[in-house]
């Protein structure tokens, strides 16, 4: 299975790399909105972790543009952020994610497990 | 008649006339006096003419006579000496005018010799005027008509000798006869004498008399006249008088008789017949008044008796009359009627009048007045009830007025307070009556509407508070209004709605209302408190910007640290030591536990700054908090804790946030089991209740200290018992518990005794407040 990881902080995304790859996951990984885009363009991940706040390209700007794509339309996304912010939770939402978790309240252990329910794992 | 005045004058002419009368009388009995002196006299004269005419006859015979008609010597001599003769006769006699002799014819009187006191003669007898002119009037002749008297005197035989005298004009004549031989009278001496001659002063008085006696003639005829006048007009007038007093007497409304002294009764008038009931006047006139019976049973006959001796009298006695027996009230009035200038009574005037009326409306009227004496006394001991109560009611208004002055100004201070309070305001105020108008607006509502606050006074608040939303889409504020007033609760609006208020001046703005209801003396209106939260927004979304950075950037780390901590757990399990091992979990639940803690902050900052966006449906309470037992069973197994649940059968459905709810029941009853001993019972308890449901958390664990219970819901406050139970608590989960429960407008409240547990129930209403 192919998971691309869109995070911005590197610490999280080497643990998260290093979550995934121990749970046999093929881990992709971007630390912006472009370079997250294409490497989902490129390699068609089956589960996109998503952060918001990212550099470049935000993490929605990023959906917006992998929706627009033939594959990215059916993308799995789910989005992976701290932010608080409601309105671009909706507006997330509208876009098509499958669920939207803060970081800070999930174990690793649970990121995985949601994952693997998404992906009939 | 004594007393009655009169136009006319008679008194005045009483003294003229009296005295011209006087006068009159005077005259004419001096006239006649003087008539009979001048008859006297003139008898007195007279025969001194016949003397003296005798004494010349008896010297000129008829020889003598006939000699001086004739001419020659002879008659000069004769001539002459019967000259000398008359001449020394008018010297002696100076009354005498002339002496003459009248030959006598059968048919008249010839002048045949004269000698006129005229005559200027000088001693020796020769006059100026010469004996043609003295002889001019011998010849002439007198007949009958002419000198009536002296032929008389000569034809007519006369007494005395025939000496006889006549008076004509101003003369007395005596006549003699010269008699011829055979005692013929061929011719008349005459002698004339003046009659200015005798008594000059008689004669003067008889001018004087004659002049007075005309003029007293005159005026007494003249004053005779005007009195005549006067006395036709007095007689007039006393026949008018008479006249109008008859027709009063007939006509007059009360009885009018008179008594004459000695009783009878003399006149009656028709009233008077009216009152006595008798057929007409005649059959009582010519009857005494003292006699009858009738008046003597009144009591009458004695005041006739003293009006009758000259007393005015006025009574009032009942009267039975004599014709008809009917018996009446009588006033008399009785006047004596005095002959005039003395004191004697010529008769009694009586008026009566029947005030049989009068009488019966006195007595009515004193039982009238008795009545209304008794009324007013009755009236007056109300009334000074009332007064008393008057004055007990003035005291007390005085009282109350002092009161009422005290708490005025008491009413101005807190009016004046009011006054600065809602000057001093950021937000505009506005209090609306029961049509909505405005009727009173802050200086700081005024500027928020861009407008004078007076200019707004008495018009409608939805012409200036017009709500629109992002869209534009219009919101009558009178509407949430009206709902405010009938649910009798406050609405606030346009906080988390993005609402705008668009004055009518155009210059729209973020509104953030709160409208309240105000109800005073019956009378209905609201209270609307709004503000322009153009700046508030700002704030807001810089709060928002902040905690959405705030929470990004504390919990970016944080994770890092938690992820790393929990694979590090995981790694520790296989190849750390115990130490290692310790410090990681150390590490790990640091991170949770602050991870906790952020999350709370967040949530209240959220909460506390309106962020927090509430997702209302249907819920059911029983499932809810089945759910958050399952989440909490670990805890709940781990303590041993018992969980009882005493719900409602007919529990209403509410409508609220699932998520808050959640957390609020989350939040109690993990305090509870985490303060309940070991094994003790919690019991859940859901009542329904009016607006909503109350759910209440019972533990019989520590209990909350008595002196630290106000400060349970204080942010990080923990109570001393609760510290040593769980020592690691953040203590804001009560703070959390109270902001969302008030978020939804739902009341919180406890009770709790020391190591006997605590009571947490919070309410959930029917409907979310939030509009």
């Amino acid at each position: 299975m192919k998971i691309l990881i869109v995070e911005d902080e590197l610490p999280l995304l080497e643990i998260l790399s290093d979550k995934f790859l121990e749970a046999n996951f093929e881990v992709f990984r971007a630390e912006d909105g472009e370079a997250g885009l294409e490497e989902a363009l490129k390699n068609h991940p089956d589960m996109i972790l998503l952060d918001i706040l990212l550099p470049k390209m935000d993490g929605l700007e990023m959906l917006g543009k992998l929706r627009d794509d033939d594959w990215g339309k059916n993308a799995q996304v789910i989005l992976l952020t701290n932010l608080s912010d409601s309105e671009k939770v909706a507006e997330a939402t509208k876009l098509g994610t499958y669920d939207y978790l803060v970081k800070s309240d999930w174990k690793l252990d649970d990121v995985v497990k949601k994952v693997n329910e998404k992906l009939g794992r | 008649m004594k007393g009655v005045q009169t136009p006319f004058i008679l008194s005045k002419f009483f003294f003229p006339v009296l005295i011209l009368a006087v006068l009159g009388i005077f005259f004419v009995f001096s006239f006649f006096i003087f008539i009979i002196l001048k008859d006297a006299h003139f008898n007195d004269v007279s025969n001194r003419a016949e003397i003296i005419a005798t004494a010349i006859s008896e010297d000129i015979d008829a020889k003598k006579h006939e000699s001086i008609q004739q001419a020659g010597d002879e008659r000069n001599e004769i001539y002459k000496s019967i000259k000398t003769l008359f001449k020394t006769v008018i010297e002696f006699n100076p009354q005498i005018n002339s002496i003459y002799t009248f030959r006598k014819t059968d048919t008249e009187g010839i002048v045949s010799f004269v000698v006129d006191s005229a005559d200027t003669y000088d001693k020796d007898g020769n006059g100026t005027i010469e004996p043609d002119e003295m002889m001019a009037s011998i010849g002439e002749t007198y007949d009958t008509a002419q000198a009536p008297r002296i032929l008389n005197a000569l034809y007519t035989p006369t007494h005395d000798d025939e000496v006889t005298s006549d008076k004509w004009g101003e003369w007395i004549s005596g006549y003699a006869p010269i008699r011829d031989a055979t005692g013929k009278t061929v011719a008349v001496v005459g002698v004339d004498i003046s009659a200015t001659h005798y008594a000059e002063y008689l004669l003067l008085m008889q001018k004087v008399i004659a002049i007075a006696g005309a003029i007293t003639l005159t005026l007494l005829a003249l004053f005779s006249f005007l009195i005549f006048a006067q006395m036709k007009r007095f007689r007039a007038y006393i026949m008018e008088k008479l006249g109008e007093i008859q027709i009063i007497f007939e006509n007059a409304p009360v009885g009018i008789y008179t008594i004459l002294p000695d009783g009878t009764i003399s006149t009656f008038n028709p009233k008077m017949v009216e009152l006595s009931g008798v057929e007409y006047s005649q059959k009582i006139i010519g009857q005494n008044a003292l006699k009858l019976d009738t008046y003597k049973k009144a009591g009458m006959d004695k005041f006739f008796k003293r009006g009758l001796a000259g007393e005015s009298f006025e009574v009032e006695t009942p009267y039975t009359s004599h014709f008809g027996h009917k018996t009446t009230h009588r006033h008399y009035i009785g006047t004596p009627l005095f002959v005039p200038n003395t004191k004697k009574v010529s008769r009694l005037l009586l008026i009566v009048q029947d005030i049989t009326k009068q009488k019966e409306l006195e007595k009515q009227n004193v039982e009238y007045s008795k009545n209304l004496e008794l009324k007013v006394k009755q009236q007056t001991k109300h009334l000074e009830h009332q007064l008393q109560m008057e004055e007990n009611s003035k005291k007390a208004m005085q009282n109350i007025l002092e009161d009422y002055k005290q708490s005025e100004g008491s009413l101005k201070k807190e009016r004046d307070r009011a006054n600065a309070i809602l000057s001093s305001m950021d937000e505009g105020v506005i209090l609306t009556n029961q049509e909505n108008n405005i009727v009173l607006i802050n200086q700081a509502g005024g500027t928020a509407l861009h407008t004078a606050p007076a200019d707004t006074i008495g018009k409608k608040i939805s012409h200036y508070i017009k709500l629109e939303d992002a869209n534009e889409k219009k919101y009558n504020v009178e509407n949430y209004i009206k709902n405010v007033i009938g649910h009798g609760d406050i609405a606030r609006i346009g906080l988390g709605d993005k609402l705008f208020c668009k004055p009518p001046n155009n210059s729209k703005f973020p509104i953030s209302l709160l409208i309240t209801p105000f109800h005073s003396d019956g009378i209905s209106g609201s209270v609307l408190v709004f503000k322009n939260i153009i700046k508030d927004k700002q704030l807001d979304e810089a709060k928002s910007s902040f905690i959405s950075v705030a929470s990004h950037q504390l919990r970016t780390p944080l994770t890092s640290i938690r992820w790393y901590a929990e694979m590090l757990r995981a790694e520790s399990m296989k190849n750390f030591t115990e130490k290692e091992r310790k410090y990681t979990e150390n590490i790990y639940n640091g991170a949770l536990r602050l991870n906790e803690i952020i999350n709370l902050l967040l949530s209240l900052s959220r909460i506390e700054s309106g962020k927090v966006q509430s997702k209302i449906e249907k819920l059911n309470c029983s499932e809810c908090l089945a759910g958050i037992l399952t989440q909490l069973s670990s805890q709940i197994t781990k303590k041993a804790v018992h969980i009882e649940k005493e719900i409602d059968d007919d529990l209403p459905a509410v409508f609220g946030d699932r998520l808050q709810i959640e957390q609020a029941l989350s939040n109690l009853l993990s305090n509870a089991i985490n303060y309940s001993h070991t094994g003790g019972t919690i019991k859940i308890i859901t009542k329904k209740e009016v607006g909503g449901i109350k759910i209440s958390i019972k533990d019989n664990g520590i209990g909350i200290p008595t002196e630290e219970k106000n400060k349970i819901f204080d942010r990080f406050f923990r109570a001393s018992n609760a510290i040593k139970i769980v020592p690691n608590g953040s203590g804001l989960g009560l703070t959390l518990v109270k902001e969302l429960v008030k978020s939804w407008g739902g009341q919180i409240e406890f009770t709790s005794e020391e190591n006997r547990g605590s009571t947490f129930s919070f309410t959930i209403p029917h409907s979310s407040r939030i509009l």
